[in-house]
């Protein structure tokens, strides 16, 4: 019996992975190209994304509980919350919505506090940014007032 | 039960609890930057196998923001060797019969570049929680996550070229007291009986020529060569050699004698360095 968020995966056709590549680069001035995966998408908007060679199996035959690899949420306005491992791969070549954290602010970011950026060039505020600290990528937030609003999930956390 | 051991095998000595055993996580951070990274917290000492390191530190590295993003997973050095004995490689399509906590199953995404396949199942959702927390840290794309009982994974149909069978098990090989101490023959029956039928569901899964993988990290006889004797015996399947260094398997145990097919699984014993595992690698 598969799992019922599995059962809601579609397969998303080329003009919606161009889609969801046109927010990316509307909000990080990147190209990133997703073509290279096979894209699923849930009803709750969220994005997964997968190996191509899973398209010859027959998931019908499996009790699936999760594909691939979580890769964001799509929001309201043509945005994206990427998750930690989206904002590592879409982070490398951000141009926009990157903000830099010192070492101390990052392990507050990590432990789920909010955190002010130490600088935040090309950064609209009301949009989701990635976190850098030095040459890691630590995940996505709200950037409200100059202010990181802390987003990052539970299970991302460090305790 | 380590005097039944010392018995068997001769003088055991207790993995260390003060070294961590790390695996680079490739698909996010290459083994050498890993290794300098390491290096400003502590001892390191790179294992044979490359991606794998000893550290000696004070910090606990499970709660570094280096493990929560990814860079590694802390992995005893012999669970590493599985996957190593499966030689998992780019497209193919694998299943991990008993894939949580998942760090064999992140070991051979890497080593496949998450391309191809890898079915990674296990029975509950307290144990894929675990799994998929750690296939998402390690950036796994190429894995569909299942829920089903291995006894009754060849009902799916499905074929494999590879599987790796990482079995429940006693865990004796840890070493640890409280398991040794709770560990006893029915348990070990117990496990010896599940085993066999996953072994068989997991033969019956293997595309012909296939390659099956079956570890442990038990010490039992009953839960090791015992098995792969009832593997070859029942299901047509015959082992091959690993490359690896290795104690030599109990050919004979409570007066039966097991098939000389046996004899190409290897033990590896409890150190300083590593738990005890066994592993044997077998073609249908």
């Amino acid at each position: 019996m598969q799992d019922e968020k599995v059962r809601s995966l579609e397969i998303l056709e080329a003009e919606q992975i161009k889609y969801i590549e046109n927010i990316i680069e509307k909000n990080y001035g990147t190209v990133f190209d997703l073509n290279r995966f096979l894209v699923l998408k849930t009803c709750e908007e969220k994005i997964w994304i997968a190996s191509r060679d899973m398209a010859d199996v027959d998931f019908s035959k499996l009790a699936a509980n999760s594909v691939g690899l979580y890769f964001g949420k799509l929001k309201r306005n043509n945005k994206i919350n990427l998750s930690t491992e989206g904002c590592q791969m879409v982070g490398k070549n951000a141009t926009k919505n990157v903000v830099i954290v010192d070492k101390e602010s990052a392990a507050k970011f990590l432990k789920g506090e909010d955190v002010f950026p130490t600088e935040a060039a090309n950064c609209e505020s009301q949009n989701f940014v990635i976190l850098k600290c030095n040459e890691d990528f630590l995940g996505s937030s709200l950037f409200v007032d100059g202010k990181i609003k802390n987003i990052l999930p539970k299970s991302r956390r460090m305790f | 039960m380590l005097d039944k051991y010392e018995k068997i095998f001769g003088e055991i000595t207790s993995p260390s609890k003060s070294i961590w055993h790390v695996r680079a996580n490739t698909i996010k951070m290459a083994a050498k930057d890993l290794e300098n990274l390491l290096a400003e917290i502590g001892t390191v000492e790179r294992m044979d196998y490359q991606e794998g390191f000893w550290v000696k530190t004070e910090t606990n590295l499970s709660k570094t923001a280096e493990h929560l993003l990814g860079y590694f997973f802390l992995q005893n050095a012999s669970s590493m060797l599985p996957p190593l004995a499966l030689e998992p490689k780019l497209g193919e399509k694998i299943l991990d019969m008993c894939a949580s906590p998942g760090a064999k199953t992140t070991q051979m995404a890497a080593m496949m570049d998450n391309k191809g396949v890898i079915i990674a199942n296990d029975v509950t959702y307290k144990r894929l929680k675990a799994l998929r927390g750690n296939l998402q840290r390690c950036g796994v794309s190429n894995t569909i996550v299942t829920k089903m009982r291995g006894e009754n994974f060849s009902n799916s149909g499905l074929k494999f070229e590879k599987i790796l069978l990482d079995a429940p098990c006693s865990g004796t090989g840890t070493m640890n007291p409280r398991i040794l101490s709770q560990t006893s023959s029915n348990t070990v029956r117990m496990f010896s009986g599940l085993q066999k039928r996953l072994l068989e569901s997991a033969a019956n899964c293997l595309s012909d020529d296939g390659v099956l993988v079956y570890s442990t990290c038990s010490m039992e006889p009953e839960e090791n060569e015992e098995n792969v004797d009832f593997a070859v015996r029942n299901f047509g399947l015959k082992t091959e050699k690993i490359n690896l260094n290795s104690n030599k398997v109990v050919m004979e145990w409570h007066g039966k004698k097991f098939s000389e097919d046996v004899a190409n699984a290897v033990r590896i014993m409890p150190a300083e360095k590593n738990e005890g595992f066994f592993i044997c690698r077998m073609r249908k």
